[in-house]
């Protein structure tokens, strides 16, 4: 019985901590511009996650060890330094973004200036980080992130025509004054939003903090395989409302204000007031994420004590990086840079940095030295493979899109 | 060596001159009405985003607060959109006449959400319900000029 729970838990946590700024923006703008029609990307991309998340989580509870840590021993200092920066970059520009979301969330919320709010979310983050357990963390800002669900309750609230939306999502391509340029740098984004590479190193380093061994695959297998694909629908849900909402009226989404509208069109101040905190609670639990990820990474490369799992004086130096992420993420946003515009050029730079995050999974999975019977299978490594073509072409397209594009006008 | 190197140069210097005849040497007119109809349905944008948080808030729906960083929002959007459009500089008499069309459109579009804005700021529901019928007219306006061109 304590271990359905704990799976159940485990699953709920995964669906609620799933959606973040990046899908939250990225799904809304899409679904305001092209309707459902780019809905087969976030599939695309549920199932790359699910496929790569999987590989890591079953590394970490084989071996022992998180990612980032066999990365560097495998691959050597040179080839893992490339896959640290890269990886670094992104996860620290996703952290920026998600503060900025949590600022915007209390900016709606209250009318003050997001600027006001964003050095108390970024001290409220690094309070969290250092007083709350790991698993409480976890825990709490996933289940708060299940509110979310109100988006899929606010699509059938809005009564929708189900064969129309149905028939867009069957109907990949460009429509009315959009380009196949424009249609491919927003399905780049998607696939970014969905398989942003902090979520993997979040995964397998959580792993480790919690401990995982063999026993704990099952676990892992449904935290991966239910609870994503499940937070996968969540973002097919916000895309699917602004779809119905913004689409036939010329709305583009450039405002988190515009991405939480539906749900008060659909069920007033309580809907409005649920997706705030379902807002609050994603983006707050991702930026837990994305700091400690950042932490997780540097540390893991340079071979120093990391982790919740010990006391911040004996991994001062994962700590000192994790408030230097931070104080560099209020900087930025300082700037009044748009927080919603770094969370669109976030999800692209992710997916540019895809492969060089995902490849170094892909090989460590497979090295019967470290997995020993658990390595990856044929069939798995097919589809894997599969992917890391996909996230190559992603890759090498993103930054011409962009141009061509002038992101995504 | 010397031959392969002058090659070179006169074939970039051709490839050059072709891309900046390309960017540079557009038909104006044209460019303007693409330039416009492209701000136009970005201003419908804003003022259908200020219309919908407007008449969120007059149906009870959502609470003063968030209407109005709403309506501020598309209010910034659009005076970003109206700010950029007006930098062009027409090159002809036609691209002059589609630049003051376009650009009177997009200012009384701005100035109608500004004027949304400051009566929601104020509590002032009766104008806030007067000026959401007229961004109805603003945004019809706005989308056929919108539909101008690509």
């Amino acid at each position: 019985m304590k271990r359905l729970f704990a799976v159940t838990l485990g699953i709920l946590t995964a669906i609620g901590g799933f959606v973040d700024i990046g899908d939250l923006v990225t799904n809304a703008l899409v679904g305001a511009r092209f309707g459902m029609r780019l809905a087969w990307v976030v599939v695309v991309g549920v199932i790359g996650i699910c496929l790569y998340a999987e590989m890591s989580g079953r590394v970490v509870a084989v071996s022992g060890r998180p990612v980032f840590d066999l990365i560097r021993e495998r691959l050597g200092r040179r080839t893992g330094l490339f896959a640290l920066i890269a990886s670094f970059l992104v996860t620290l520009l996703t952290l920026i973004a998600e503060i900025g979301g949590v600022a915007l969330a209390f900016e709606l919320a209250s009318g003050v200036n997001y600027l006001l709010w964003m050095p108390l979310a970024a001290f409220a983050v690094w309070l969290v980080i250092w007083r709350v357990k790991f698993s409480h963390l976890e825990q709490v800002f996933g289940l708060l992130g299940l509110l979310l669900i109100v988006f899929a309750v606010a699509l059938w609230k809005l009564g929708p025509d189900w064969g129309d939306l149905v028939q867009q999502a069957t109907s990949p391509g460009p429509i009315g004054h959009e380009t196949w340029a424009t249609y491919a740098y927003y399905g780049i984004a998607l696939f970014g939003a969905a398989m942003t590479p902090y979520e993997v190193f979040f995964f397998s380093s959580g792993g480790v903090e919690e401990k995982w061994d063999r026993r704990d695959l099952v676990t892992e297998r449904s935290n991966v395989f239910i609870g994503f694909p499940l937070g996968g629908l969540l973002s097919l849900a916000i895309a699917g409302c602004a779809a119905v909402l913004y689409l036939p009226i010329g709305v583009q989404v450039e405002t988190l204000g515009q991405v939480t509208l539906p749900a008060a069109v659909a069920f007033g101040k309580l809907g409005l007031a649920i997706v705030l905190l379902g807002v609050f609670a994603a983006t707050f639990g991702a930026a837990l994420e994305t700091s400690l990820s950042c932490g997780y990474t540097i540390a893991q490369y340079f071979g120093w004590q990391w982790g919740k799992f010990v006391r911040p004086r004996q991994a001062s130096r994962f700590h000192v990086v994790m408030i230097i992420c931070l104080i560099l993420s209020i900087l930025v946003l300082m700037t009044a840079v748009d927080p919603v515009k770094v969370t669109e050029y976030s999800v692209v730079f992710a997916a540019m940095a895809l492969p060089l995050t995902y490849l170094p999974i892909l090989i460590i999975a497979n090295d019967p030295d470290y997995m020993g019977e658990q390595k990856n299978g044929r069939v798995l490594n097919f589809f894997a493979l599969v992917y890391l073509g996909l996230l190559l072409l992603a890759s090498i397209a993103a930054i011409p899109l962009m141009i061509v594009t002038r992101a995504g006008r | 060596m010397r031959r392969r190197l002058a090659a070179f140069g006169v074939t970039a210097s051709l490839v050059l001159s072709l891309i900046l005849g390309l960017a540079g040497c557009g038909d104006p007119d044209q460019q303007m009405l693409s330039e416009g109809a492209r701000s136009a349905r970005e201003a419908v944008s804003g003022v259908r985003t200020a219309q919908l948080a407007a008449q969120s808030l007059l149906g009870g729906r959502i609470w003063a607060q968030p209407a109005t960083v709403m309506v501020t929002d598309a209010e910034d959007a659009l005076g970003q959109v109206a700010t950029t459009f007006d930098a062009r500089q027409p090159e002809t008499d036609e691209s002059r006449q589609t630049y003051d069309l376009y650009s009177e459109a997009l200012a009384n579009a701005a100035d109608g959400v500004t004027d949304l804005r400051i009566a929601v700021r104020s509590g002032d529901l009766e104008t806030v319900r007067q000026l959401v019928a007229q961004l109805d007219k603003t945004a019809e306006q706005l989308e056929q000029l919108g539909e101008r061109a690509q």
